[in-house]
């Protein structure tokens, strides 16, 4: 592999909860990102993806709410460890981020052309009219037609599409080395989705970006990922290339990820059973003991998967899976 | 089967907007626009769209819950009830039930699950004394996979999932003729998705409750429903048995719609279909076929008038001019 662009190294947050006591939300996090790459994290909601971006960004509050350990090095640099001047130098500069809701992410009072020369102006020191006009071509660059007259226009007077587009636009303004995208096509209709995951794959290729895409939905990630790491109550449980992922799923929860999900090729014939995973998510404040997801799972066994933790393994080259039993679990599959 | 509950003749529902104070200028949105349909007593209907399509505007008329439809008739069970008036309404309110999308709002949080469940019973009438209620209320907690002792509990007790089966719950304790579940699973964890699905599979089989089911996911609706409808702009575009449609869809936006859905397998080979653009605004939709602006296979024909749904193979409905493309599911 190429040297990577940013790599995170036993990434961990815990907030304070409540009562005093710590939620431990994302563990011993470890991955690599190199150029050109794209990697999607994967998982259902409260598995600390999102948690993970912010940590990245630097954007969770502070200590004593909050604490966060380990290293995120961006060609080398910590950005742990970085002033909050200096963070916001790599903010929307080096790493770029773009979120799930475009209306909720955009200032309804600015026109979406300010609002994207806003950011070539703090980070590249351009002057208005440069990046106003700079703000056009990437209108342009993300296919929104007629770029000069909607760069005028108000968020509120764009579609949900166009509104993503322009965030994209905003996001890519300072060619940023890497693209954060959290759920970036989650609220758009699959029509809408399918062009805006064309256009991200697009524009890749032309920048050679790394991306790093965040999601629950395992058709889009096998749309548009190249590596793929499945997230479950806080921990990477399985980590691979996007086709053996996909083909030879090793851990009991991505088996059963892929198995829940409806298939539109099937229908025509008879349809099979839809298999779903017993259960919910566990609290995060009360993740069971073990491997937090034995009580889920098939191929349990007691004293076993409910006593210890499994090691992140690597079961082939480059497929590492944190499962005691995948063995097992592979045979009886 | 084969005996309609409902029959939907020609409903539409306009809104007008935008007009001044003094009643000028504005349009005519037409959220739906001259429908027509059947649902078959013990049926699951599938109805697809985008967002803006008007499938939920449908649901809603359907149960005539807010506005009246602007036009034509619901025929529910014999009686046309677009036209009564919410006292003529009640006594059907109970035949007829709806599934939130959101357990988390959808749920009183300061009441118990058993006083969720109870309400249904105390409003119509129903159930018998205090005892014979709170034994309906266990009953039902079984059916959806909940245990009587969650009677006690509150709302913020339970994960979404398990809110939703409580939402189910209070949908189907008064027996409903007919249930209207309005993307009933769509914010829910893929995991878990599974699970209510297969809940609402089994009610059907056990209480042959016909639902129509309203989502934008062509897989969840091709899973769970016998035939789907597919609409765009207030209009049904295609109507066809789950077999039928998923083998060869017969209108131009199925197919893109199909095409567009993303598939959960790296190696499939697939040639996309990308729609240029946004869907058209309904104040002013093209003439004709409302899809032909964004349709590859469009031809001058398609803006003259307006297609209607023809019988293309049977019971496989679609509104197109062209019945002689060779579209694909993507």
């Amino acid at each position: 592999m190429t040297q990577p662009i940013l790599s995170v190294r036993g990434l961990n947050v815990r907030f304070r909860g409540r009562g005093g006591g710590e939620v431990h939300v994302v563990r011993d996090v470890d991955f690599e990102l190199a150029a050109g790459q794209t990697l999607a994290l994967v998982g259902e909601s409260g598995s600390g993806k999102s948690v993970t971006s912010l940590a990245l960004m630097r954007l969770l509050p502070g200590e004593p709410r909050c604490r966060i350990g380990g290293r995120v090095l961006l060609e080398g640099r910590d950005l742990l460890y970085l002033t909050e001047a200096g963070m916001r130098g790599v903010r929307g500069n080096e790493i770029a981020m773009i979120f799930q809701e475009p209306m909720t992410s955009l200032n309804p009072v600015h026109r979406v052309g300010e609002q994207i020369a806003e950011s070539v102006r703090f980070h590249k020191g351009l002057g208005r009219r440069d990046a106003l006009d700079r703000a056009v071509e990437l209108l342009e660059l993300v296919g929104i037609p007629d770029p000069l007259r909607r760069a005028q226009a108000f968020p509120h007077e764009m579609s949900g599409g166009m509104r993503q587009r322009v965030m994209i636009a905003i996001a890519l303004a300072c060619d940023p080395k890497v693209l954060i995208a959290d759920e970036p096509t989650t609220a758009l209709d699959v029509t809408i989705q399918a062009q805006v995951l064309e256009l991200l794959r697009d524009l890749q290729a032309r920048t050679g970006m790394a991306m790093l895409f965040i999601t629950h939905n395992l058709g889009v990630v096998a749309e548009i990922a190249d590596r793929v790491m499945v997230m479950y109550a806080g921990r990477i449980v399985e980590q691979a290339a996007v086709d053996p992922l996909f083909a030879k799923p090793l851990m009991p929860y991505t088996r059963g990820l892929l198995g829940a999900v409806p298939r539109l090729d099937i229908f025509a014939k008879e349809k099979p059973p839809l298999t779903s995973i017993p259960g919910a998510v566990p609290d995060p404040a009360h993740p069971p003991k073990g491997c937090a997801f034995n009580p889920r799972c098939t191929h349990r066994q007691g004293g076993l998967c409910d006593q210890r933790t499994p090691p992140l393994e690597a079961a082939q080259p480059g497929h590492d899976v944190r499962c005691l039993r995948w063995r097992e679990a592979m045979e009886a599959a | 089967m084969d005996q309609p509950l409902l029959e939907i003749d020609h409903l539409s529902k306009h809104y007008a907007v935008g007009r001044s104070w003094l009643g000028r200028g504005g349009g005519l949105v037409r959220a739906v626009d001259d429908i027509s349909f059947v649902i078959q007593k013990g049926e699951i209907l599938g109805l697809v769209g985008e967002s803006g399509s008007g499938k939920s505007t449908v649901g809603r008329m359907l149960l005539r819950l807010g506005d009246q439809p602007t036009a034509g008739r619901v025929d529910f069970a014999g009686q046309d009830i677009a036209p009564m008036s919410q006292r003529q309404l009640r006594p059907l309110r109970a035949r007829m039930q709806l599934i939130f999308q959101d357990p988390y709002s959808s749920l009183n949080p300061k009441m118990t699950v058993g006083q969720i469940l109870e309400a249904p019973l105390r409003i119509h009438g129903r159930g018998g004394d205090r005892a014979a209620r709170q034994r309906k209320v266990a009953e039902v907690l079984d059916l959806v996979g909940l245990r009587p002792g969650h009677a006690a509990r509150y709302p913020h007790e339970f994960s979404g999932g398990q809110r939703q089966r409580i939402g189910i719950a209070r949908a189907i304790i008064l027996e409903p003729d007919f249930l209207v579940a309005d993307e009933a699973v769509s914010a829910l964890d893929v995991s878990v998705q599974a699970q209510v699905v297969s809940l609402l599979l089994e009610i059907r089989r056990r209480m042959g409750v016909t639902i129509l089911f309203i989502a934008h996911d062509l897989a969840v609706v091709g899973y769970i429903s016998d035939r789907v409808a597919v609409m765009y702009l207030g209009r049904i575009v295609e109507l066809a048995p789950v077999a039928s449609l998923y083998a060869r869809p017969r209108h131009p936006y199925s197919e893109a719609l199909f095409s567009a859905a993303p598939v959960p397998d790296p190696r499939a080979n697939r040639q996309r279909i990308l729609l240029e653009g946004d869907v058209p605004s309904p104040l002013n939709p093209p003439s004709g076929c409302a899809f032909r602006t964004r349709c590859a296979y469009a031809i001058p024909g398609c803006a003259a008038a307006r297609p209607p749904l023809a019988e293309l193979a049977p019971g496989h409905f679609a509104a197109c001019i062209r019945p002689e493309l060779e579209l694909r599911r993507g």
